[in-house]
């Protein structure tokens, strides 16, 4: 299944001067092959739900694009940066694509181990 | 009768034997001039002389030694020191004492496929059952092997009693291997992290050493030492009018801090508007874990336990771990007990291309350190940790200061301002219920993934025993910090001994056959939750768990990689833009992927997986429990998340 999302791509910290100019429709399934390829799920989990002591979780709810993309290209902590040299934007709105894709929470009630 | 008047009717092994009846009370004389020497037990040396003819090809009849040999007397002096257990894997320069110890003694014994698994076997086993087990190798190739593990013990703190097989003698070696496995000083390779050593010469130096050895590795901080074997000295005949005793093990007293400097603690920590009590590795016992509650209490102040051990009950409302770093920066005191780095709680550190660090403590805020590892500490090895500016340093060891601890602040609290500090309890309890319901939520993440995230695994374990005894025997050092800690309830100093403190792989699933060896005397359930780069350093342990029938459950957190440098390579791929797609490359236990079930089902371990549905995890786990509570080990091969 191919998700979509638009996406107002935020090269004004990246590789372009101009700001807020680019529209376009993330491809979920690629995101996903980037995801796992790139080694975003190393540190996140393969569905975005974080790490302990390695990164927060991304999904589902991801931060808005423009925040996600700063952190992307210029991290606040100890996250490497990830420059357009080995990301471009196109791939960087397809992992977008990809957590905007991972489903909600599940209800508690289906986890009520949680509670022993 | 006195005890002399009966060493002239009685036999060596049973004056040695009277002996070590004797020995925890008084020292137990031995005079072998008194023996007189049945015709069918001759006593003094049967080794005949160097022979030209033996040389020749003539050999000389085989000598028997019909009396007891050094390693006998040996293997008694072990006994007094109450050593139940020996973990080892076997070595001909140990082969004297061996033969006493399986023939003579008859002590439990657990072999080992590996020497590192042996030491990190007797490292597991100190922590739950608070003394050593007696392990041994070969004073070259076998010590080369178990020295990580004695690093990885040195670090922990852990009294691990180790000794060695060596031939100094040059003339009594024989050609090839046993010239290979002999060194000159085979103590010098692991003296950086031990904390004794000895080459006694005589077996009255033995027996004198080998007590001295004991009471110097349970005298905190407490460490491994090392005692260096001459194989003839194992092997010879106790040589005629030699008198042997075994020498009396000390009480080993507290070492309770100055009661003016206790005094002054309390009188911070009674004064300070947030007083924090950050812990690392305070408890080796209940009596630790009790002492530090009563004293959090009595303040009604936050605990962080780092969690190098126990220390503190998971789900007390003043345990404020998950959010160590809010509370640390609100403190005007933090009171630190045995903390591996006071630097590292109180500062945040970022891994980038310009390493930086931030404090984490409020200008003004008190320090006050109370450890052992004040008293005692080497200068090659850099587990020391960075110099933390502190304004009170107790050289102690901090389990029983606690106690004198609680008493002075109890003295010192102000009958006006108790109505303060229950208010601040309050709060904290009101924070605690948040973090754990923070964790709870959290937890939900990725509940139904495959790969199994790790919060399902711990909690479907947690579902699985904790109507148990149980114990956590080990972990390794990548698990830390993990969902186990912070989802179960863990109240006894048993749930949980803490990861490699050396950071040596290889340590968490021998550790945890150690655990379970302590473990089963009591009639616990061991669990660990085993990374599977840690087992495959190896994996031969398991063996070993069916082969004592080791009563232990391995849950595999199988991420197939050594996680933490993929995520470190990937690190530095990033810092030099050169790609990130083969971070892969040197760092996964991909193609093929490793098959623990299988693995184990060849080491005669019952194993279930590899499970990659989070759906089928909790019937697996049920029926592993069922075989561990019926006294075998077992496996569970879970197919995880990286973290």
């Amino acid at each position: 299944m191919r998700w979509y999302f638009y996406a107002i791509v935020a090269t004004t910290s990246l590789s372009c001067a101009h700001a807020q100019e680019a529209v376009r429709m993330g491809d979920a399934a690629n995101g996903k092959r980037i995801y796992m390829a790139d080694g975003c799920a190393v540190c996140h989990g393969t569905v975005g739900q974080g790490g302990r002591g390695t990164g927060p979780h991304l999904a589902p709810n991801p931060l808005p694009f423009e925040a996600f993309a700063q952190q992307v290209r210029r991290p606040a902590n100890a996250m490497p940066p990830y420059t357009t040299v080995v990301l471009s934007d196109a791939e960087l709105a397809d992992i977008y694509g990809y957590l905007l894709a991972i489903p909600p929470l599940l209800d508690p009630k289906t986890a009520a181990i949680l509670d022993n | 009768m006195s005890k002399r008047e009966s060493a002239s009717t009685m036999s060596r092994r049973g004056l040695l034997k009277a002996g070590l009846v004797s020995a925890t009370a008084v020292s137990s004389p031995v005079d072998v001039q008194a023996q007189a020497p049945a015709p069918s037990r001759p006593a003094g040396p049967t080794t005949p002389p160097p022979n030209p003819s033996a040389e020749r090809g003539d050999h000389p009849e085989v000598a028997v030694v019909n009396g007891s040999s050094g390693s006998d007397y040996m293997a008694d002096v072990i006994k007094s020191l109450g050593i139940e257990h020996v973990a080892c894997n076997p070595g001909n320069l140990f082969r004297g004492l061996h033969e006493s110890l399986i023939n003579y003694l008859k002590i439990d014994w657990h072999t080992c496929t590996h020497e590192e698994a042996s030491v990190a076997m007797a490292t597991g086993y100190a922590k739950i059952e608070g003394k050593p087990l007696l392990t041994l190798a070969h004073g070259t190739v076998g010590l080369q092997h178990a020295s990580m593990a004695l690093y990885n013990a040195w670090c922990d703190r852990v009294p691990v009693y180790m000794m060695v097989g060596n031939t100094v003698d040059a003339t009594k070696r024989a050609p090839g291997g046993e010239w290979v496995h002999s060194v000159q000083d085979a103590g010098a390779m692991v003296r950086d992290f031990v904390k004794w050593d000895d080459l006694p010469a005589s077996l009255a130096h033995f027996g004198e050493s080998a007590v001295r050895a004991y009471n110097i590795a349970m005298t905190p901080p407490m460490a491994p030492v090392l005692l260096v074997l001459d194989s003839e000295l194992q092997e010879r005949p106790i040589p005629p009018h030699e008198k042997l005793f075994i020498p009396k093990r000390a009480k080993i007293a507290p070492l309770v801090g100055d009661p003016g400097a206790v005094s002054e603690a309390a009188a911070l920590l009674v004064n300070a508007a947030n007083p924090v009590i950050v812990t690392d590795r305070s408890a080796r016992t209940q009596a630790g874990i009790d002492y530090l509650v009563e004293l959090a209490e009595i303040l009604q102040c936050a605990v962080i336990d780092l969690g190098s051990r126990m220390n503190f009950p998971t789900r007390h409302l003043l345990n404020q771990s998950d959010r160590a770093r809010a509370v640390i920066a609100q403190a005007d005191v933090i009171l630190g007990l045995e903390l591996e780095s006071f630097w590292a709680a109180t500062h945040a550190f970022r891994d980038s291309i310009e390493r930086y660090a931030d404090t984490l403590i409020r200008p003004g805020a008190k320090l006050i350190s109370i450890s052992a590892a004040h008293i005692y500490q080497k200068a090659n090895y850099q587990d020391f940790q960075r110099f933390q500016e502190i304004d009170l340093v107790i050289p102690a060891d901090a389990e029983p200061t606690i106690a004198y601890l609680s008493e002075a602040v109890r003295r010192l609290v102000p009958a006006d301002s108790k109505a303060a500090m229950v208010a601040r309890g309050e709060r904290l309890a009101a924070s605690h219920r948040q973090m754990i319901k923070a964790v709870k939520d959290e937890a939900l993440y990725g509940w139904d993934a495959s790969p199994i995230a790790t919060s399902r695994l711990a909690a479907e374990l947690w579902e699985a025993i904790r109507n148990e005894d149980w114990s956590i025997g080990a972990v390794s050092s990548n698990n830390r910090p993990s969902w186990h800690r912070r989802l179960w309830d863990m109240t006894k100093h048993y749930h949980f001994t803490g990861p490699a403190a050396g950071g040596g792989e290889g340590y968490g699933a021998p550790a945890a056959a150690g655990a379970a060896l302590a473990n089963k005397k009591h009639g616990r359930l061991t669990v660990t939750i085993q990374g599977d780069g840690d087992l495959m350093y190896g994996p031969g342990i398991l063996w070993t768990c069916a082969h004592s029938r080791l009563p232990v459950l391995y849950v595999v957190h199988n991420n197939r990689a050594y996680h933490q440098e993929r995520i470190v390579l990937q690190r530095m791929a990033n810092r030099r833009q050169r790609g990130i797609d083969r971070n892969h490359v040197g760092t996964t236990l991909e193609d093929p992927a490793i098959d623990y079930a299988t693995v184990a089902k060849g080491l005669g371990v019952a194993s279930f997986g590899p499970i990659a549905d989070p759906n089928d995890l909790g019937p697996a786990l049920k029926k592993a429990v069922a075989v561990v509570k019926r006294g075998e080990p077992a496996l569970v091969d879970v197919v995880s998340q990286g973290r």
